[in-house]
């Protein structure tokens, strides 16, 4: 008996409902990937009252400290989680000449939306999996400034958030968290046939802090 | 009239800088419990006419390890005014976890009608960060992704 409903929730005991409609953006018609987050807040009330403003973004699923998992958007909708895609052929190393020349001129253009266009031309896998086919996964956690990276004397205001969010490093996941990662990862892929390799966390596939989910592990 | 609008709240204000309180009024009283941490409300930024714009930076590079060549980058005043044109409020979380982050960026300073100044950061991304100098709102941090605007700025 499948553990998802007609509306799209995970029906097993071991998943909360909090659906959030204001994080959806329309029906998800296939699921090709996973993508894992961290949500730079302390805790769930940080991310649930993010998730009430209009045009929020957000991830299906979100994991407490205590390893509760929370189920925040249907999976049957889409949710903007992951942002503009990297070119996946060239940080893969894989790139067809046919593929790089157009790729090299994109990249001239120090955006994300130049290559983004062309990536999003391609299917999964040669693209990382986007918006319109993953499920996202957001793990409780904050950055924060290294003790050895201290704001320089003299930054304030708009400089000092700069340093502050381009400096801050992820806090571990915890060991509840990691229990319930995995156990999320296993049933959604046996779901909905994810291979391993579409597994991805968010820097490996979009342009984001690198230490976001960089302690979460997986098999 | 030149204002910063966000499309997504519609609101319109042609006087003064003001700060909304999240559209969800009918919010039942325990439901205060789960209210939002500060950071992450958006700070909806609704100001008169700009009427003054300096550019004091038109392209550096912030290291984030993309290496990127930022020569392509060089803001000029009507791009900052097209910014502030398109910009929508974000909150902080959204800004710093969905938008993407870019090594390109400018920052200036502006002037409204009512004498409010403030200073700005825009990348080339989109993203961008503003702050009032004086006044109510001194040192509030308002942020802002304008999708129109990635890629923009090009040298001429």
């Amino acid at each position: 008996m499948s553990a998802i409903n007609a509306d799209g929730m995970v029906t097993h005991p071991r998943v909360r409902p909090m659906r959030f409609m204001q994080i959806e953006r329309g029906p998800l018609k296939k699921i090709e990937g996973i993508i894992v987050h961290q949500t730079d807040t302390v805790d769930e009330k940080g991310v649930f009252g993010n998730y009430r403003h209009p045009n929020a973004h957000g991830a299906h699923f979100l994991i407490g400290k205590d390893g509760t998992i929370w189920q925040t958007a249907s999976l049957l909708q889409r949710t903007s989680h992951v942002g503009n895609l990297k070119p996946r052929c060239l940080f893969e190393m894989k790139c067809s000449p046919a593929e790089l020349k157009p790729l090299q001129q994109a990249l001239k253009k120090p955006d994300g939306p130049a290559s983004h266009r062309l990536e999003m031309m391609k299917s999964v896998p040669a693209r990382y999996p986007s918006n319109l086919d993953s499920v996202g996964i957001e793990i409780v956690g904050k950055a924060t400034l290294p003790a050895n990276r201290p704001v320089p004397a003299g930054l304030n205001g708009r400089l000092r958030d700069l340093f502050i969010g381009e400096n801050a490093v992820y806090e571990p996941v915890t060991g509840a968290q990691q229990a319930s990662l995995q156990w999320l990862i296993d049933f959604l892929r046996q779901s909905f046939h994810v291979p391993a390799t579409e597994v991805h966390r968010h820097p490996d596939v979009s342009w984001k802090n690198r230490t976001e989910a960089s302690t979460a592990q997986w098999k | 009239m030149e204002v910063i609008r966000h499309p997504h709240v519609l609101l319109w204000v042609s006087l003064g800088l003001c700060l909304l309180a999240p559209a969800n009024a009918t919010k039942r009283a325990e439901d205060k419990e789960s209210e939002p941490q500060p950071d992450y409300v958006v700070r909806r930024l609704t100001p008169p006419p700009i009427v003054q714009v300096t550019v004091d930076v038109p392209s550096e590079r912030a290291d984030l390890g993309q290496n990127t060549d930022c020569s392509t980058f060089f803001l000029r005043p009507r791009h900052v005014r097209f910014f502030f044109r398109h910009a929508q409020a974000v909150s902080k979380r959204d800004y710093n976890q969905y938008y993407d982050w870019t090594e390109c960026r400018a920052s200036g300073t502006l002037k409204y009608a009512n004498g409010m100044r403030a200073e700005w950061t825009i990348e080339i991304g989109g993203r961008g960060i503003l702050m009032p100098t004086n006044g109510r709102r001194k040192d509030v941090l308002y942020y802002l992704n304008c999708e129109a605007c990635a890629g923009f700025g090009k040298p001429e």
